[in-house]
């Protein structure tokens, strides 16, 4: 079989892994933005007991290895005195939340500095035109801090299709776990090639939705970007 | 009389900012208030509408309590109070994620007093008065600073406030570009708006304004009608403010 051939051949096996990463992938988007928005509400409230978990929650999932985080989750809770019972999960739900508490952290920190940029005049504004608290926020503060999140949104975002392959770690069979099956199997290294491709292929897809998104809500924009 | 503030006292830190300062402001007055930098007008100017809060003293709008003797009026009247007043920034504070109509349109639309049909209507309307009826579609961004100044104004008048505050509104703008504000401004003043304008623009008070205050080290140092100010100042020290802007 020549390459074409071979790599045709081990095809549908990783995409059967493509499942679990695609899975993976959108569970935590869907999950960790909001929650990441969550943690950015707590750290800037009023609430120190908010403030300080959010900025203990930011600080210990953001140094320490994802590996680590879903290692713990998987192996670790379990094994918690009293409580660890309740917390038994299989593999593929155990990433999720590994992944998820992860990503939120992030997500949470691009948030907090999307607020920081926005000028507090924007508030000023609001408040002079009668808006109450909370429509400040949907209507003017949300918006404006999304535009700015965009960029480093997107970025985490290809991260995280790469950081799918830590499923390997926990057994889970996604897209890696299919290509190193079939090159110790067959001793080709194809199908890592072909692996390589699949994953391309979504952080392209993505880098494309992104940049339109981007596009959408450029226009407009004075807000300065402070790092 | 529609502003009434008396004796307010404003600290930042120990910073005394606001001195016993005192004014009234009647309808249809324009009153500007002039005086050098970080003597307290801005502070002034957003203590009334609630963007700053006084240490002591009153604060009466329209006949009702802002603020009296430092004790301010419970949260949930208080907008109703600050609602008599609009405000135009220095930085225009516009919403740069929304067109030029939608920024017209977002506070009225959440009031929900009126249809939105009555809103688009009064939109383009005001839109049409500053002189910008051709950039409802625009975004901010696109726009020149005078015209995005006046898209404020508008935003503002859209309210229907019986009061307008101007913060410096043409500091900000390359001066080719004043003129197009200050003379929207006067165009309110034509239609009897009560305002209240702290300025630099020292040729634009004396034409616009019957009344000029100005302002000292967190004190009203001289009142008086423009000619007074500028042709007669009594003061020692508003001569010197006067003496160094008319260059
Ligand atoms: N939020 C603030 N915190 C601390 N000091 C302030 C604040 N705002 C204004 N000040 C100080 O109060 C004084 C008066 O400021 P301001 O009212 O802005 O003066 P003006 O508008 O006349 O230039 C200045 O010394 C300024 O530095
Ligand atoms: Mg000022």
């Amino acid at each position: 079989m020549n390459f074409f051939e071979y790599a045709w051949s081990v095809l549908p096996a990783l995409l059967s892994g493509a499942g679990a990463t695609l899975g993976l992938f959108a569970i935590v988007i869907v999950l960790s933005l909001p929650l990441g928005f969550l943690v950015t509400l707590m750290a800037k409230s009023s609430i120190f007991i908010f403030r300080w978990f959010a900025k203990a929650y930011i600080f210990v999932l953001r140094g320490t290895p994802l590996l680590l985080q879903l290692l713990f989750v998987y192996f670790g809770l379990p094994r918690i005195p009293v409580i660890g019972d309740y917390l038994i999960l299989d593999r593929f739900p155990a990433a999720c939340v590994a992944f998820t508490l992860n990503y939120a952290a992030y997500f949470a920190e691009i948030f907090r500095g999307g607020l920081l940029s926005i000028d507090k005049g924007q508030y000023e504004a609001c408040q002079v035109l009668g808006l109450s608290k909370f429509q400040t926020t949907v209507k003017v503060i949300i918006p404006q801090m999304l535009r700015v999140s965009l960029p480093p949104v997107s970025n985490e975002t290809i991260t995280l299709v790469k950081d799918t392959s830590l499923l390997y770690a926990i057994a889970v069979p996604e897209i890696l776990h299919y290509a190193k099956v079939a090159v110790t199997r067959d001793f080709r290294i194809t199908a890592f090639v072909v692996a390589a491709a699949i994953y391309l292929v979504f952080t392209f897809v993505l880098t494309l939705i992104f940049k339109a998104l981007e596009k959408k809500y450029k226009r407009g924009s004075d807000i300065k970007e402070k790092k | 009389m529609l502003i009434d503030v008396k004796n307010i006292n404003k600290y930042f830190g120990k910073l005394h900012v606001l001195k016993d300062v005192s004014m009234t402001v009647d309808k249809s007055d324009v009153i500007a208030i002039i005086g050098s930098s970080g003597s307290g007008k801005s502070t002034l100017l957003r203590s009334m509408i609630h963007l700053e809060t006084v240490d002591s003293g009153s604060i009466c709008i329209d006949s009702s309590y802002l603020v009296k003797d430092g004790v301010y009026a419970p949260k949930n009247e208080i907008g109703a109070i600050t609602s008599k007043m609009g405000m135009v920034f220095q930085n225009f504070n516009l919403f740069p994620h929304m067109s030029v109509i939608k920024n017209l349109e977002l506070a009225p639309m959440l009031q929900k007093k009126m249809s939105k049909e009555e809103i688009r209507a009064k939109a383009e309307s005001l839109l049409d008065r500053v002189g910008l009826l051709s950039k409802t579609d625009a975004y901010p961004d696109n726009l020149s600073g005078g015209q995005k100044q006046r898209v404020a104004i508008a935003r503002a008048l859209m309210m229907d406030p019986e009061i307008m505050l101007f913060d410096e509104p043409t500091s900000a703008l390359d001066p080719e570009l004043t003129n197009e504000v200050l003379i929207t401004i006067k165009e309110l003043a034509a239609d009897n708006m009560t305002m209240v304008i702290v300025t630099h623009e020292m040729g634009f008070a004396k034409d616009v304004a019957k009344n000029i205050m100005f302002m000292d080290n967190g004190e009203f140092i001289e009142k008086g009608t423009s000619s007074e100010i500028f042709n007669n100042p009594k003061h020692e020290r508003t001569k010197a403010f006067i003496n160094s802007i008319i260059k």
